[in-house]
């Protein structure tokens, strides 16, 4: 168990520009220009003065945008992070040195996967909830601006902050793990042509769909990859009505919405896409261990 | 040779990378307690050798480390085995004091303190990036990383390229004086062999995949022997069939396998062949080996 924390340290240290340096620079450099826009210039009155959603309900709506942002910036950085981590050592000429310590290959490979679906959905986690806390602010603002708004009082906020942190942090781990077969697909792709990962991501995928739409003229004619690309690149975790409903009712509770949540979900097919993402490790870990140069 | 459980273990090692097959099978056994110098020209297979015996390579044939096949048992051979295969391999993205943190939780044997120790002296202080060192310092760092490591098996390739002499050479006594014991093992390679020679117990000459030479180091003056002559005497020496004969400064230099020093005495200088005329000698005959003679 040490070791697995030494080594999701060491991809800490090793992506610490990724998950924490530039998220930091983001989320400051966007409070930053945001409260300089807001002191600055005049808002435009986008909204209507007779707007029906109270000051609690649009501060949850604005830590759901926040998690679905966040959540996106997750995602992306995690391909890319999967996309360079399981050849990073090659790369970078280290892989003699770790191949020299105690470690399998099998376990640094497991470490860096475990590093993805536990440290950095943390961190971007902490950086969502300081962007909650930090829109909170900025309503100070925008109300002094707009005074027709409504404003959450703090206690609400806090209640409200704490029980969307909930809900995100469940929002964050069903998503990674949904998403978990087309980072072991890069991740695999890494293992075997490095930075060449990234474009034969989508080239591949992208040659298939092709040689299906040609093969597949009439319309009657199914499609399967497509079909199945379309379903799994798709969250399904929850539909819009549903949140909306969620969001703007008076009884609202993170327990409630996370139940709604894993209840969307299909297990099945994520436990499918796990097991696909658990093969790719072990077996780039047995080319790791037959590879001893870049 | 000691009666002591063998460090290493190597029957019939053979390697082949496609259809060129580098190392034909290679017997030898490396006892506790010893300092080994595995010497050959570039692409004699001392790397691959080396591999093989890491773990790092699958083979053909048997090959036993510290009692465990390697390729098999690698991660759990390391707690005992400490290497540096490339001076170069440390990861850049780590401070000093970063990759000691590292260590600490990953090397069940590694030493912190001992880290430091041995880079008393250096210009290298915990906060640098290792991407900011020379590549001289980098070494240095390295060096103390494995030296910190304690450990049964010490496998050094090159362990010195790209430091000066004078940190070699700190190196070297340090090696000596801080590092082995009787439990420890050291393999080295090197292309610098004059400055290791007083340190080996034992030589391992490899050409073209098959080891040529492998003896106690006390016991190269009793099988060769140099000899420089001038004059009448190099005609005579010649008749004694020496392995290698070369023209230095007017003199000759030849030198002999399992020739009597007495038939030698009269007709020149003689003495023990520095291990680097050795090792021109014996790769520039046919067959090495004395058990071939």
């Amino acid at each position: 168990m040490k070791s697995y924390q030494a080594l999701i340290k060491r991809e800490l240290l090793e992506h610490r520009g990724a998950f924490l340096y530039a998220p930091a620079i983001l989320l400051a450099a966007l409070f930053l220009l945001t409260v300089f826009g807001l002191i600055t210039e005049d808002p435009d009155m986008m909204l209507s003065s007779n707007m029906s959603l109270g000051g609690t309900q649009l501060y949850r709506y604005a830590m759901a945008g926040v998690f679905a942002l966040w959540s996106v910036y997750l995602i992306i950085a995690l391909f890319f992070y999967y996309a360079d981590s399981f050849s990073a050592d090659r790369r970078n000429n280290s892989l003699l040195f770790w191949k020299s310590m105690p470690q399998s290959d099998l376990k640094v490979l497991t470490g860096k996967a475990l590093a993805g679906i536990t440290i950095f959905p943390a961190l971007l986690l902490a950086f969502a909830m300081i962007t909650g806390l930090l829109v909170y602010l900025i309503s100070f603002l925008v109300v002094a601006k707009m005074p027709f708004l409504p404003m959450i009082g703090p206690f609400d906020m806090v209640s409200n902050w704490v029980q969307m942190g909930i809900v995100g942090a469940v929002f964050f781990i069903l998503n990674i793990l949904w998403y978990a077969p087309f980072l072991g697909w890069v991740a695999g792709l890494s293992t075997l042509f490095q930075r060449w990962s990234i474009p034969l991501a989508f080239l591949i995928p992208g040659a298939l769909l092709m040689v299906e739409s040609l093969t597949s003229l009439s319309a009657s004619s199914s499609q399967p990859i497509a079909d199945f690309l379309a379903y799994r690149l798709g969250t399904g975790l929850l539909d819009d009505k549903k949140a909306s409903e969620l969001f703007t009712g008076d009884n609202f509770s993170a327990i409630s919405l996370i139940v709604e949540i894993t209840s969307s979900v299909n297990w099945s097919d994520m436990a499918i896409g796990l097991v696909f993402a658990a093969l790719v490790v072990y077996l780039a870990s047995e080319y790791r261990r037959r590879r001893i140069e870049a | 040779m000691s009666a002591a459980t063998p460090i290493v273990e190597a029957h019939n090692l053979k390697k082949s990378f496609g259809k060129t097959e580098v190392l034909h099978g290679l017997n030898f056994t490396i006892p506790p307690g010893r300092i080994y110098g595995l010497i050959g020209h570039n692409g004699a297979g001392k790397t691959t050798t080396l591999n093989a015996l890491l773990g790092l390579i699958d083979c053909d044939g048997d090959i036993s480390v510290l009692g465990q096949n390697p390729f098999q048992n690698r991660a759990q051979l390391m707690r005992e085995v400490a290497f540096i295969s490339d001076v170069a391999s440390l990861p850049r993205f780590l401070r000093v004091n970063e990759l000691f943190d590292l260590l600490d939780e990953i090397h069940p044997n590694f030493s912190r303190e001992k880290a430091n120790v041995f880079l008393q002296g250096t210009d290298l202080r915990p906060e640098l990036k290792i991407k900011n060192l020379s590549k001289g310092m980098v070494a240095q760092l390295h060096l103390a990383v494995v030296m910190a490591i304690d450990a049964k098996l010490l496998v050094l390739d090159e362990p010195t390229l790209g430091l000066d002499i004078t940190y070699r050479k700190r190196f070297y006594r340090r090696l000596i004086e801080d590092y082995m014991s009787d439990e420890r093992t050291i393999l080295i390679t090197t292309h610098q062999v004059d400055e290791i020679e007083s340190m080996l117990t034992d030589i391992m000459f490899i050409r073209d995949g098959e080891i040529v030479l492998d003896v106690p180091t006390e016991e190269v003056g009793n099988i060769y022997t140099q000899l420089v002559a001038s004059g009448d005497d190099v005609e005579k020496a010649t008749a004694l069939a020496p392995i290698f004969s070369e023209a230095r400064f007017g003199q000759t230099v030849m030198v002999f396998e399992n020739v009597a020093t007495e038939k030698l005495a009269p007709l020149g200088e003689v003495s023990t062949p520095i291990l680097s005329d050795l090792f021109v000698a014996l790769m520039q005959r046919q067959s090495a080996n004395p058990g071939d003679m």
